[in-house]
Parts: structure tokens; C-alpha cells; sequence
């Protein structure tokens, strides 16, 4: 896994007190963790600070995977 | 459902409507009896924030608005919904020019009409976790309690067209860059915050600080009344209904994510 | 739905009405002497048109004047509409005015006809009547005794059949004085037009069922009932119920009786009326005290949003019972509304829609709409009326002018009063206000030299004036409204304080204040006199001598604050 997915993984981790061992870069991110979109929206304000970058919302379309989310992220950075 | 606490010369106004303190008749008579009280207090500040862990609101309260239009509209329902937007802009004007320093302490969702409520604040105190948004083209509309010339009124127009044009949410952080708030706090710390900031502001002579919020602020009236006539005009239109069934049907797996 | 665009006149909406609502019943009236009668629409225009006919018999011809001079009752509306109908225009007198008051105003507008009751008649007819030799007199109720020289009976069967004559919208259906205190009578001309565009309005916003009961406690010459307790209830096929002997012991059982669902009072009635509510929950035992204090709590949450009176009057069914149960609105207006008693009422399940207008523009300006209750504004322009405020201060308070259909014609043979009065088609209504951030507009003072008393009388001070001519060591006289020269930002605390000028030397006599407080003793109470200040300077006068008020005035508040004012011992 890349090091913006590693970064994303444990992130996603922390906030949703999951265990970052038993997530892979290709699963939907949704089922994974359990939550809804509101939660989706903790996670990328996490991800906004943390990256210091901006991702309208409205990129996260087609976007499920942690894989997908990471591209997302390096191509904004 | 939304409480209200004067104490040392603050009110806090508690909003714990859940799911997440949608905006429909019964908040809009809440924050009307709050507001007749405010108005007669000499009070020196107002605290606006969520009992609710969802946020701060997440809007108009589409659910009641959905059952009520679902059966298709007609003339009395035309009134109603008139009527109704006409309440909101009464209560949301006079809470814009309470005597008091207004001030709203926003956490998580800040979403439409929440956002526009939160806009009436004189000073928005965020958590990190907060997000604001103008989802209302989604659904055809626009955002028609107040917002659009509220927030022309606070932040730059360029920042207001992508807003609005794109439905997209912006952070905490990002908002504070573009002055929408200005205290950006840890999580849980809102409240704390804005009463630090009440503390503050009541410190001044009442008079003194009256008049300086009075001459600060202007009531933009005719952009107001403009934006309610355009709203309802959309209103009526099928795109609507269509748009809020998908809302309410939707099992939410994506919703609040455009 | 009240659409009465169409419509020509007053009698031609009243004749549409009673034809259409034949069976309902219109009229009903209450005695505790007597059982109540009740007339339907049908019997109300039968009796009505006999009237048309005897006023025609009499030469009332259209555009001639019909003054009513009765206490309420179901003969003021009969008459009323009557006399519309033979196209004369009314002219609805005060009743509770002396005598030579109500003279006095007849001098000024010489009634063709004059529609007046035996008691009133009684008082009248032993003054110098010879200024009315033009007026044929109507008595209603005049005892068999009374041979009535110089009058008709009212209940006369006429030699002739009616003849119906519409006039046009522009035409003046009332000539209502505003204000009958002495002084240059102000009567306002109001048009067919203004009374349809009030009504149209006001039935919209608070329609009438065929079925609800309007209870008419003002009386019916005050605009405020002619609209309410008349045109509207009228010409939605609603009925009007009148008590004649009018003591507050039998509203309650009269509300109950006639299940009222609709009134209208002044400010003073309000706080009677909750006085009384209040007394009676004082006389409950405890138990059941604390029972009511509970339900009316939970009332009061129950509708912070908005009236729900299903739900109010379920939950306090034992207080709206002493009522009738079936109250829905009261309307308040014609002074200031303390928001207190309006509050009470909403508490307990009754909204109270406070309004704000002027009888130089027919009943409202601007009234509530209950959505939500507000009793601490006048509420919200009506539809089709503009309000400006005019040169606003810091805060926003500033003059109030209106425009609208509802604005009279101007006061009758008065050209320079109307011209002070309404300037380019707005009307100058002489009170402070600002809007609220609602819209919502507020009173906040007067700007004319008036006082509104709480029964809804306007007193202007120089009307006063008169009553203390040629007072004892004194130069010169002048009554003010205090708080037209120490402006207060509210509209209570209103008395009249008199500005002295002592003969000779720079003290007031005691003679001069023993003369004033008998004099004073003689006004009837509401227009007395309660305090007064000593003023050493000639007071400014224009060419003609009248005082200059403003001048005076700003003299004055320049020179001594308010606390100056000394109380005159009544």
C-alpha cells in the first residue's frame, strides 16, 4: 500500500475506533467502517487537515475505496 | 427539543431536535418564543449551539416538508409553504438584530437551512469536525431562509458563487481562512469558547455595545424578500418533489455526500 | 372568500348578503329582562327596506346625511342600512357624547334624517334645536305617552314603497367625526371604496363562518365595530349579538349562551375582561386553582408555535367553558395595547390580534396575523396599505404616514385640515414607530398634541383649553399633552398638563390653582387635567394669535425636564 494509503487507513482507524490491521486499501471504506455519509464527512475533514489540502465533496462521486480515496488525495497535494 | 437558560447575563439556547435539529414548525415556534424573551432581556449575549452529537443542524426539516407536498402542490399549499418562509425570515431577522451579541458555537453538520440560521450569529465559533454547506441546488431550489444575502453580507462573493453553485462543504479550518468563522477550537470545545467570547463582549456598557452592533450590522431587507420570491417560484416546479422523494427514500448510505 | 371588487356601494354588498344568507340568523339580541330576539337576514332586510321607504317619505334624498344616534342594539344595524339604501350617507354619532356635543357635531353636517332612541332623544330635544329645522327625527321606543312633538316614530308603517339607490365607490358612505370633544369637528369622509377594500381585506385574513357569533360590545358608530360588528359579519352570512344592558357580570353568561366566537375591544375592556377571569380563578378552591395553573402551563407549551384552539380549548375546558368554548379571536385596538393582557389571553388559549388604525383610515392599517402571536407589535401593514416612517431617528423611530384604499376622502367641509392632514395622497397619522426586523411595526410615541385615553378616545388638549378660559390670575393658558413636549418613547403615561402664566409677578396664586381644580373637577374625568408647570415667558404666537405650539413646546423641554411637572390635587 502507498503512504498516503497507510496514513488514510490509520486515520480512518482513530476516528472510528476500528482495527487499521484489518483494513486493505481495496475495500468500499462505507462497509468497512459502518458508517453513513455523515460520518464520511468526519473522516474527510481528517483527511482535509491532515493534508492539508481541499477535496470538494462532490469528487468523492464513484469514490468507495480507500485506494480510490488516496488517489484522490496525491492528486490534490 | 430546544431549551433556553439565562445565565449571567447570557442566553443558551440549546437545540436537541433529533435527527439533527431539522428546522420545520416545531423549531420555528421554539426560536420565536425564544426570541420575544430575548428581545425583552437585558441580556448581554446569546449562545446558540447543539445538544445533539449529529451537529449543529442539518437544515429544513425535508421529511415534513416531503409528506406535505408529496400529494402535489396547490394553491393552499402554496400559502402554507408562504406563510411558513415568511415566519422563518420574521424570526431569523429579529434574531439577526437581537441587542445581543449573538453568538453560535457550530460542531459537525451546518448544512442549508442550519447554515442559514447559523448566519444570523453575530460571531461562529467552530469545532474542527464542523462543515458548512448550501446543498439546495440539489434538491432545485436555493437556500431561502435567509442565507444567500447573509452570507453575501459576511464573506466574498467569489467564495459565496462556489458555494452555492456547487452544493461542495468546506471545513472548519477552510472556513475561518475565508472568514465565515472565526475561532476554529478542538473538538468539544465549542461551548466553552463562546461563552469565553460572551464573558468578553459583556464586559462593555450595554448601550455602547448596542449601538456599535446596530450600526455594524444591516438587515439586508430587499435582497431578503427578493430571495423568497425566487425560492418559492422554484418551488413549484416537479424537480423539486422529485428531488426531496429521493431524499427521504434514500437509506442513506450517501445523502449528506453529494 | 370576501370578493367585493365588483361591488358598487355599501348597500349594494349589504342587499347581495341578505338575499344570499336569507335563513341564517343575522341579529341577535340580549336582555336579561327579556328573552333574547333573534331576526334572520330575511326579516333584517324586510324591516330594513321599511326603513329605506320612511326615511324616503321623509325627503332623504341620496347624498343627503342620516345620522344614528343609538345605543347598540339591532335597530342601529336596521337603521344603518336602511338609510344606505335610499344612497343617503351616514353619519354614526357617539351616544355617550353630551348633548350639546352631539348637537354640535349635527350643526356641522345638518342631517337630512336623524335616527336616534327615546333616552337619547329625551336629553337632546331640551336644547336650542332650531340649527337642525332641516332634520326629520326618527325616535325608536318612545313610549306610548310621549306624544313626540317634532318627531316620528321609527317604528311608523311608511306611506310609500322603498326605493333602492346605489351609489358609486368614489361616493362618501359615512362621515365619521373623530373626535367630539369640542373644538373644530373632524369628519372623516369615507368612501364605499375604503369600507369594501377594509372589508375585503379583514375577511380574508380572519373569515367569518356562517355559523360564528360576533359578540358587539363597542359600540357600533366606532370604526372598529361598524367593521367588525357589522359590514364583515353581514356580508359573510355571520350573526352579530348585542346586549343592551352592558355590565360585565353578563359577559361571561352572555358569551356562553350565544356561544361568541368572535369580539372586539379596547385595551381598557381587554383588562377588564382578564381582571375578571383572573378574580374568578382566584375564587376556585385551591385544588382546583392549581389544577387550571397547571393546564394552563401545559397550554402554554403546547402552543408556543401557534393558536391552536382545538387543543387550547380541550385542554382548558373549564375556563373556556365560562365562556362558551368557542372564542377564537379577539381583535384589540383603537389605543395602545399593553402586551400583558394580550399574553394572558394567548396563555389561556384565546389569541388576541392586536391592530393599529385611524378613523381617517378606516379600521386597520397595519393588524397581527397570529403567525406566530405577537403582543408586543400592531402587527404588519394589511394587504394594498404602504406604511412609511418618516424621518427616523437613530433607532429608526420616526413619523408614521400611510397610503392606501382605506384613506378617507378628507374631513368634511374642512379643506385646510385635509390638507394638513394628507399630502399627496399620504396620510399623516401623527404617531412615532419603527418597524421591528420583522416588519412588524411598533408605536413608540405621539407626534401630535393628543392623548388616546384607554376607552379609545382622542382628546386633543386644545379642546380643553376651552373649559378654562378667563382663568383666575392668569395671563396666559395653554394644555399640552406631556408627552408631546417631553417625547417618551412609549405610549403610556399620557396625561394632560397645563402650562400657566400667572398675571403680575412670577408666583401662582393660590386662587388661580383653587379656580383651575374646580374647573378641572367639572371635565369628565378621562379629560382632566393632572399636573401643570408655571411659565414666565409670553408664549410665541403667530399672526392670528394662536399659539405656537412647537415653539412653545421645545421651549419648555429646553428649560425643565419632565420631573418639573407639579401634580394638581384633583
Amino acid at each position: 500500500m502507498t503512504a498516503t494509503e497507510k496514513r488514510l487507513i490509520e486515520l480512518a482507524a482513530e476516528r472510528f475506533s476500528a482495527d487499521a490491521n484489518l483494513l486493505t486499501p481495496g475495500q468500499d471504506f462505507f462497509e468497512a467502517l459502518g458508517i453513513k455519509s455523515i460520518q464520511a464527512l468526519d473522516l474527510l475533514t481528517d483527511l482535509e487537515d491532515e493534508f492539508d489540502i481541499e477535496i470538494p465533496d462532490y469528487e468523492m462521486q464513484g469514490v468507495n475505496t480507500f485506494a480510490a480515496l488516496a488517489a484522490l488525495i496525491d492528486k490534490r497535494a | 427539543m430546544v431549551e433556553w437558560m439565562l445565565q449571567n447575563g447570557i442566553w443558551e439556547v440549546k437545540m436537541s431536535a433529533p435527527p439533527c435539529n431539522e428546522i420545520g414548525l416545531e423549531m420555528l415556534s421554539a426560536l420565536e418564543s425564544f426570541v420575544g424573551e430575548a428581545e425583552a432581556s437585558d441580556a448581554h449575549s446569546v449562545i446558540i449551539y447543539s445538544g445533539l452529537e449529529s451537529g449543529f443542524s442539518a437544515g429544513a426539516d425535508l421529511k415534513s416538508l416531503y409528506s406535505e407536498v408529496s400529494g402535489g402542490w396547490d394553491e393552499a399549499k402554496r400559502g402554507q409553504l408562504s406563510d411558513f418562509l415568511s415566519r422563518i425570515h420574521s424570526v431569523f431577522n429579529r434574531l439577526d438584530m437581537l441587542p445581543q451579541t449573538v453568538i453560535c458555537s457550530i460542531h459537525r453538520v451546518c448544512f442549508g437551512g442550519g447554515f442559514e440560521l447559523a448566519l444570523c450569529g453575530d460571531i461562529r465559533v467552530a469545532e474542527k469536525t464542523a462543515r458548512f454547506a448550501f446543498p439546495e441546488l440539489r434538491l432545485g431550489i436555493i437556500p431561502c431562509f435567509g442565507g444567500i444575502p447573509r452570507l453575501e453580507r459576511d464573506i466574498g462573493n467569489a467564495m459565496v458563487r462556489d458555494l452555492l453553485l456547487t452544493g461542495r462543504s468546506i471545513r472548519a479550518t477552510k472556513a475561518a481562512e475565508i472568514g465565515l468563522v472565526t475561532h476554529v477550537v478542538p473538538r468539544g470545545e465549542g461551548l466553552a469558547a463562546a461563552r469565553a467570547v460572551a464573558n468578553q463582549t459583556g464586559k462593555f456598557d450595554p448601550e455602547a455595545r448596542r449601538s456599535c452592533k446596530q450600526f455594524l450590522k444591516l438587515l439586508p431587507t430587499e435582497r431578503l424578500e427578493e430571495e423568497k420570491r425566487v425560492a418559492l417560484r422554484l418551488f413549484q416546479s416537479d424537480v423539486v418533489i422529485n428531488a426531496l422523494k429521493k431524499f427521504v427514500e434514500s437509506d442513506d448510505v450517501r445523502p449528506y455526500l453529494p | 372568500m370576501l370578493t367585493l371588487d365588483r361591488l358598487q356601494c355599501l348597500g349594494e354588498a349589504l342587499r347581495d348578503a341578505m338575499v344570499t344568507y336569507k335563513s341564517n340568523i343575522a341579529l341577535i339580541e340580549a336582555d336579561r329582562k327579556r328573552e333574547s330576539a333573534r331576526l334572520t337576514y330575511r326579516e333584517v332586510r324586510a324591516e330594513a327596506l321599511r326603513i329605506t321607504a320612511l326615511l324616503q317619505q321623509y325627503q332623504v334624498r341620496p347624498g343627503d346625511r342620516c345620522a344614528i344616534l343609538m345605543s347598540n342594539q339591532s335597530k342601529w344595524l336596521i337603521s344603518a342600512a336602511g338609510a344606505l339604501w335610499t344612497g343617503a350617507t351616514l353619519v354614526p354619532l357617539d351616544y355617550k357624547l353630551t348633548a350639546p356635543e352631539q348637537l354640535a357635531l349635527m350643526l356641522h353636517c345638518q342631517p337630512r334624517a336623524l335616527i336616534i332612541e327615546y333616552p337619547v332623544w329625551r336629553k337632546l330635544r331640551e336644547l336650542d334645536l332650531s340649527g337642525l329645522a332641516q332634520t326629520n327625527i326618527l325616535v325608536t321606543e318612545a313610549p306610548d305617552s310621549d306624544t313626540l312633538p317634532a318627531a316620528v316614530r321609527w317604528e311608523t308603517s311608511p306611506g310609500q314603497a322603498p326605493e333602492e339607490v346605489d351609489g358609486q365607490r368614489d361616493d362618501v358612505a359615512c362621515v365619521v367625526y373623530s373626535s367630539g370633544t369640542g373644538g373644530t369637528p373632524k369628519g372623516c369622509q369615507l368612501t364605499h371604496q375604503n369600507y369594501l377594500a377594509q372589508a375585503q381585506v379583514l375577511g380574508r385574513m380572519y373569515p367569518m363562518a356562517e355559523s360564528d357569533r360576533y359578540f358587539s360590545i363597542l359600540p357600533t358608530n366606532h370604526a372598529i365595530d361598524f367593521m367588525c360588528g357589522f359590514l364583515v359579519p353581514f356580508l359573510m352570512g355571520a350573526a352579530v349579538v348585542h346586549q343592551r344592558t352592558l355590565r360585565p357580570q353578563f359577559l361571561g353568561p352572555t358569551m356562553k349562551k350565544y356561544e361568541v366566537s368572535h369580539m372586539a375591544l379596547v385595551p381598557m375592556l381587554l383588562k377588564t375582561l382578564e381582571s375578571r377571569i383572573r378574580d374568578a380563578l382566584d375564587e376556585l378552591p385551591s385544588a382546583q386553582r392549581q389544577v387550571i395553573d397547571t393546564l394552563i402551563k401545559v397550554n402554554d407549551y403546547a402552543t408556543r408555535r401557534e393558536p391552536n384552539h382545538a387543543l387550547s380549548s380541550r385542554i382548558l375546558k373549564p375556563l373556556h367553558d365560562r365562556f362558551g368554548g368557542r372564542l377564537k379571536y379577539i381583535f384589540c385596538g383603537g389605543a395602545f395595547v399593553d402586551r400583558g393582557p394580550a399574553e394572558f389571553f394567548y396563555r389561556i388559549g384565546i389569541p388576541v390580534a392586536i391592530g393599529y388604525g385611524l378613523t381617517e383610515a378606516g379600521t386597520v392599517l397595519t393588524v397581527n396575523d397570529l403567525k406566530p402571536f405577537r403582543g408586543d407589535t400592531v402587527g404588519k401593514p394589511v394587504q394594498g396599505t404602504q406604511i412609511e416612517i418618516r424621518h427616523p431617528n437613530e433607532e429608526g423611530v420616526g413619523e408614521v404616514w400611510a397610503k392606501g384604499p382605506t384613506v378617507m376622502k378628507g374631513y368634511l367641509d374642512e379643506p385646510e385640515l385635509t390638507n394638513d392632514a394628507i399630502i399627496d395622497g399620504w396620510l399623516r397619522t401623527g404617531d412615532l414607530g419603527q418597524f421591528d426586523p420583522s416588519g412588524h411595526l411598533k408605536l413608540r410615541g405621539r407626534a401630535k398634541n393628543m392623548i388616546v385615553t384607554e376607552g379609545g378616545k382622542n382628546i386633543y388638549p386644545e379642546d380643553i383649553e376651552a373649559a378654562f378660559d378667563g382663568l383666575a390670575g392668569c395671563e396666559e393658558f395653554a394644555v399640552f399633552a406631556a408627552n408631546y413636549i417631553w417625547p417618551a418613547a412609549t405610549m403610556t403615561g399620557e396625561q394632560l398638563t397645563a402650562v400657566l402664566r400667572p398675571a403680575a409677578g412670577e408666583a401662582i396664586t393660590s386662587e388661580c390653582l383653587d379656580d383651575l381644580r374646580i374647573r378641572n373637577g367639572r371635565l369628565a374625568d378621562f379629560k382632566r387635567v393632572t399636573s401643570y408647570i408655571v411659565w414666565s415667558e409670553e408664549f410665541p404666537r403667530t399672526a392670528s394669535l394662536k399659539v405656537k405650539r412647537n415653539v412653545l413646546s421645545r421651549h419648555i423641554a429646553e428649560a425643565m425636564t419632565r420631573d418639573s411637572l407639579k401634580e394638581l390635587a384633583q
